[in-house]
């Protein structure tokens, strides 16, 4: 108790530590756990969306089982029965998720049955029917005729009851009696009575599929008895071998998560071979299991995914626990010597650490559960970089794996903090005071582990610029969307490398700097630069942290809106313009020959005249063969259009183009007969402006010849590369050849709903028979889940990255500065004015902080400029047109200059305060230690 | 209670190595209250460390009780500080931690070794004279209190052995004497064994028994003359030759016969490296070489 209560003492005292430890602690803790609660959501979203999927058929988590003898061989009633009771009692427990109640079936070897009325027994009529039991089955059927089947029969006569259908298609009556003859276990031939003593109906057609295990047509061929009678009389009795048995099960697998699929993948898996040993010939024949696979390999490629993007930050916050443990402990470690040199014991020392971590270990543990809930459900509203929408529902789920991952978060944490606690625990006092005096060089300079993190950077960048040329040359696509998440790792690791090094050199170009000037250099400045050259390694954590953070939050600012913008130029370019509209155009089929039709257009005013539409145009596409100079120059894409229209609706990309796009269209009104060309096409043929070439269109293949005007490299739409466009006026080539149906392109106004267009254009007559929204591609991006996976993961990562550096700054500068009063008191005793304190001060900031945030932001842009464009190998190759772009969004940036800019705020606010509060004579009193 | 022969201690770093202790020979007798005096540098703090068991001792002999410091584990070492040795230093700092109450710091060590005894604690600060300041912060305590405070927490584990280094070096000379009078006290009343280094010549008188250690070695002993004159001394402040009239100086000879002879008499007598030795039966003459 007493051990408590000092701790409580310590944590007090030294309660912005113990705060900011139990708030890095909560950030980590939280940010972790996100993760697998998103994607442990995600994945319960891809069960439900497979399950609608497939509710067609068979429901997907379908397991069915199947008995089915081989021969005439004699049934092992006890393994039978064995069997029967796991598959109904142990199986759903061992799978462990709710399913519908057990259907299944038992028949024996079915029979010719023959009327035991002499009078039918002449009969021709060919019966093949099988006597089979089902349990429940009076729940699911209504008879219709006669009576139920009564449980006991005599020794060899049964009483049995016929799907309705049944009596029509066999001409059997209610009350026929027939013999079915059937071959016992013994080889004998066996006589049976069957007496049908109703007729049933189902009770719900529609859920047949689901309870006659194996399909409608086994019911008109069943003969049903009850299953006591199967069991007792026919089996047991008349040792008659049991033919097939099927037992069939549908689970509801809704409340799915990642941590339920290696079990259930391991118990679907072995379940053939228990089934195999308890009877012989028993199978699954139909499981869910690949679907599991499917689940269980699309849920970890997320949570790679998302936890490779997530592990610089999460390092980040690691590294800022430790920073600040450090920091703490710096500042206790005379506490430490204290307690040991009055008797305490290492052990007891690094108890009380650990006591205090788990404390607030725990603490953390409780909020960061919380915080990560939130934070997942952020992930998944997050529909670009730092764009939150209310998305409905995002399923989120918490499982014991995710408070695993807490666990773990905590314990690196602990473990960051106790053990140089350890390490100190060892010194006592005076090995303590011994070890002040002397500065080792930071491990990292003196294993020169900055340069083997370059080298591993420059590895990294090496392999991805070979794996470019590698996709690029085979032309191999991947997923789309599909990150790479080493892409995110490597420029962390080079930022985090570059900066070490450049930390390394630090030292030296400050004593360069003061070298240089220390003629003519202010007091002020002079000590600054010596107080920075002599402990330049006390500034490394919060520099390193800086550095870090800043660079990170530039490249995955830069990286999360390239990503975003490339892939919706790409649709956007597909697509063309907001909305495509296909009508249906009227025609009639020539006399002569019937592959000409003459179309006729329909009006194209009302399209104009809708509210929601800003502008529309007339947009035809065609392909033709194309002849430069007499020669034949293969396929090309003939697009018709009204330049001013076009301008008014078609989405261009102003940097693929030297000029405005406008300036080309412009171009099409100098002569009728004008027309764009792509460039490959034109470099090809070695077309230039004012030649002719000739394309052959339309069903009766005229030739119309048009004259270059310009030469593009991309229009929207189209891919020269897989065939060259050429872009005419559409009045021209509509009097040159027949009507061709056009496209309708729509320039909507904002917000504007697609459908009541539809219903208007169809109120004008106007019969449209596709529409393509582009908008509506663009939402489906934005919810994809591992889209809105990364988006999150970084948005919330830079957010993290900044409050992390504010934080850290803040109590770092907090702290170094209590722990240097005594120097201030010494300076100011010595004449300093406080205008010349703050300056001081104030110049060291500039040049730790300044200079690192500085630092940050470059290498993050340099890491930008380096490790983006690797990024459009991960994208589908052939549509990476338009050409990739790597973006720097000013709103991004102007964020991160407001967090710095509040930070320097702060940090030179906390050092007014501490200058005004400082009192010379208290420094000077306190000594050597506080 | 300690017994010291030989004492060697040398600090290495990289490039410098300093001997600190260099075979220190000296001996405290249970219940004896006396003190080592030193200019800085001469060693007396790096002794006071090894004995309270925050520093080993490199070579030598080193006893205090039934503990030989030289080849103690750190187990027994945590056990020793807690029965046997109590410690007062110069800063406080080293002495306190500043976010406790003067009662909490005081039952600490207790706390160190399981079972906490308020009612002694109490006790021990009302010893001190700091009854009413009880369960005020140390911030709020004045030096002096302070220095106080740390003379109880080292008798919270009642040692027999009591280690104070500078005890009245930040303090005015009411609360030095003050200080002395706790000491006197302490070791009259408790019987502990007290040892006080210090570089303060005037505060060394106050004890029985002064050791003056010069570059890591025992150079001589002064003994006092009187024990009864102790209570009509008032204080410091009296003259060299006064305090030269309480205490008789001693040369010290070790165990093999060496004698160490200070450097003014040397100087005086021109002595270089070389001596001649004279005995007459009853005394030993030493002269320079003729």
């Amino acid at each position: 108790m007493a051990i408590l209560r000092f701790l409580y003492r310590k944590m007090w005292n030294n309660r912005w530590f113990t705060l900011s430890t139990l708030l890095g602690l909560t950030i980590a803790v939280s940010f972790t756990m996100s993760i697998p609660m998103y994607s442990d959501g995600s994945l319960k979203r891809l069960v439900s969306q497979t399950l609608e999927q497939q509710t067609n058929g068979l429901p997907a988590a379908s397991l069915y089982m199947k008995y089915q003898a081989s021969g005439n061989d004699e049934t092992d009633l006890e393994a039978f029965h064995d069997t029967d009771e796991f598959i109904r009692k142990e199986l759903p427990s061992d799978i462990g998720f709710p399913s519908d109640p057990l259907v299944s079936r038992f028949s024996i070897r079915s029979s010719q049955i023959k009327s035991v009325d002499p009078k039918q027994s002449g009969s021709s009529k060919f019966r093949q029917l099988e006597l089979a039991a089902q349990p429940r089955l009076s729940d699911l059927i209504e008879i219709t005729q006669g009576r139920m089947f009564e449980d006991q029969g005599q020794d060899s006569k049964v009483e049995a009851i016929v799907v309705q259908d049944a009596l029509y298609r066999h001409e059997i009556k209610v009350g026929d009696i027939y013999q079915y003859t059937v071959i016992d276990g013994d080889g004998k031939q066996q006589k049976l009575q069957v007496e049908i003593v109703g007729a049933y109906k189902l009770n719900n057609e529609a859920d047949a599929a689901a309870w006659t295990v194996s399909g409608q047509d086994v019911l008109l061929q069943s003969l049903m008895v009850s299953q006591k009678t199967l069991n007792e009389q026919i089996l047991t009795k008349l040792n008659i071998p049991l033919a097939a048995a099927d037992w069939y099960y549908s689970f509801d697998l809704q409340n799915i998560r990642t941590s339920d699929l290696s079990s259930l993948i391991r118990t679907l898996d072995r379940l053939d071979i228990t089934l195999f040993q308890k009877l012989e010939n028993t199978h699954v024949s139909l499981s869910f299991l690949n679907m599991l696979y499917d689940f269980r390999a699309q849920s970890i490629q997320m949570q790679a995914m998302l936890f490779a993007l997530a592990a610089p930050m999460i390092a980040m916050v690691f590294y800022f626990i430790a920073m600040n443990a450090r920091q703490s402990l710096e500042r206790q470690r005379t506490d430490i010597a204290v307690l040991k040199s009055r008797g305490g014991s290492s052990r007891q020392v690094i108890w009380l650490y650990t006591l205090e971590g788990l404390l607030l270990g725990g603490c953390s543990l409780i909020f960061g559960t919380a915080i990560g809930w939130f934070l997942a459900k952020s992930i998944g509203s997050s529909s670009g970089f730092l764009s939150f929408v209310g998305r409905k529902v995002i399923p989120i789920d918490f499982s014991w794996t995710t408070l695993l991952y807490g666990l773990l978060a905590v314990t690196m944490a602990i473990g960051a903090s106790v053990i140089p606690v350890a390490v100190f625990a060892r010194s006592s006092i005076v090995s303590y005071k011994r070890n002040i005096a002397r500065t080792a060089r930071p491990f990292w300079q003196r294993y020169y582990l900055d340069l083997i993190l370059l080298l591993a950077a420059i590895s990294g960048w090496y392999m991805f610029n070979s794996n470019r040329m590698l996709s690029a040359s085979t032309g191999l696509s991947s997923d789309q969307l599909q990150v790479q998440p080493l892409l995110f790792f490597v420029p962390a690791l080079s930022i985090f490398a570059l900066g070490l090094v450049f930390l390394r050199l630090f030292p030296w170009l400050l004593i360069l700097f003061h070298r240089l000037g220390r003629k003519f250099m202010p007091v002020t400045l002079h000590l600054t630069l010596t107080q920075l050259s002599r402990s330049a390694n006390s500034y490394y954590p919060i520099m390193i942290l800086l550095l870090l953070t800043v660079g990170l939050g530039v490249y995955n600012s830069s990286a999360a809106r390239t990503i975003d913008m490339n892939s919706n130029d790409r649709t956007l370019y597909q697509y063309g313009t907001d909305v495509v509209v296909q009508t249906v155009w009227e025609g009639y089929q020539d006399q002569n020959d019937e592959s000409i039709i003459y179309y006729t257009e329909p009006s194209f005013e009302p399209f104009r005249q809708l509210d929601e539409v800003e502008a529309a145009a007339r947009v035809l596409k065609t392909s033709g063969k194309v002849t430069v100079s007499g020669k034949s120059a293969g396929q090309g894409q003939l697009i018709g259009i009204d330049n001013i229209d076009f301008s008014k609706v078609a989405w261009f990309r102003p940097d693929l183009y030297p000029v405005h796009p406008n300036v080309y269209l412009d171009l099409l009104s100098y002569y009728e007969q004008a027309v764009l060309i792509s460039s490959p096409f034109a470099e090809k043929y070695q077309l230039k402006e004012g030649d002719v070439v000739t394309l052959s269109v339309g069903v009766e293949q005229t030739s119309v010849e048009f004259i270059v005007v310009g030469i593009m490299p991309y229009w929207p739409s189209l891919y020269p590369d897989n065939m060259p466009f050429f872009i005419a006026n559409l009045d021209y080539i509509n009097n040159q050849i027949n009507k061709i149906p056009y496209e309708v392109w729509l320039k909507m106004k904002d917000g504007a709903k697609v459908t009541p267009i539809v219903e208007k254009l169809a109120a004008s007559q106007i019969e449209v028979s596709e529409v393509r929204d582009v908008r509506n591609a663009l939402i489906d991006q934005i919810n994809h889940p591992s889209r809105g996976g990364v988006f999150g993961i970084l948005s919330l990562g830079f957010i993290v990255s900044m409050l992390i550096s504010l934080i850290g700054y803040i109590l770092y500068w907090f702290f170094a500065l209590s722990g240097r009063v005594v120097q201030f008191g010494i300076l100011r005793a010595m004449g300093l004015k406080r205008g010349q304190l703050t300056t001081m001060l104030l110049m060291e900031q500039l040049l730790t902080t300044g200079l690192s945030i500085a630092l940050g932001i470059g290498l993050g842009k340099l890491c930008s400029y380096i490790f983006l464009p690797f990024l459009q190998a991960t994208g589908d190759s052939a549509s990476q047109i338009p050409p990739f772009r790597i973006v720097f969004e000013a709103k991004d940036t102007m964020k991160l200059y407001w967090a710095v800019g509040v930070m320097m705020l702060i940090g030179v606010g906390l050092l007014f305060m501490q200058i005004r509060k400082l009192r010379v004579h208290e420094a000077v009193k306190l000594g050597e230690e506080r | 209670m300690i017994e010291c022969e030989g004492l060697v201690k040398i600090y290495k770093t990289d490039d410098v190595e300093v001997v600190a202790l260099q075979g220190l020979n000296f001996t405290v007798t249970e219940g004896e209250m006396m003190a080592i005096i030193g200019n800085s540098g001469s060693g007396k703090s790096t002794l006071l460390n090894i004995l309270g068991g925050l520093d080993r001792p490199s070579a030598g002999n080193v006893r205090v009780g039934p503990w030989n410091l030289l080849k103690i584990t750190d187990e027994q070492l945590v056990h020793y500080k807690r029965k046997t040795v109590g410690f007062i230093w110069q800063n406080n700092a080293r002495n306190l931690l500043p976010y406790l109450t003067a009662l909490e710091n005081v039952e600490t060590p207790m706390m160190m070794d399981g079972k906490i005894d308020r009612i002694y604690a109490k006790e021990l600060l009302t010893w001190v004279g700091l009854e009413h300041r009880m369960n005020n912060k140390l911030q709020q305590l004045s030096g002096g209190e302070q220095q106080r405070v740390a003379i109880a927490i080292s008798l919270s584990n009642r040692p027999s052995l009591l280690l104070a280094d500078e005890p009245t070096g930040s303090v005015d000379s009411q609360t030095s004497d003050q200080i002395m009078d706790t000491f006197r006290r302490l070791n009259r009343e408790l019987g502990v064994t007290i040892v006080i280094v210090t570089h303060d010549l005037s505060l060394a008188q106050q004890v029985d028994r002064v050791i003056a250690i010069r570059d890591g070695l025992t150079s001589s002993e002064m003994i006092k003359r009187n024990p009864n004159l102790e209570l009509a001394l008032s204080g410091v402040g009296e003259s060299m030759i006064e305090e030269q009239a309480t205490h008789e100086e001693y040369a010290v000879v070790d165990r093999i016969g060496r004698l160490q002879i200070p450097k003014a008499y040397l100087e005086t007598l021109g002595i270089a490296d070389k001596v001649s030795l004279e005995c007459d039966g009853t005394q030993i003459t030493i002269k320079a070489p003729s």
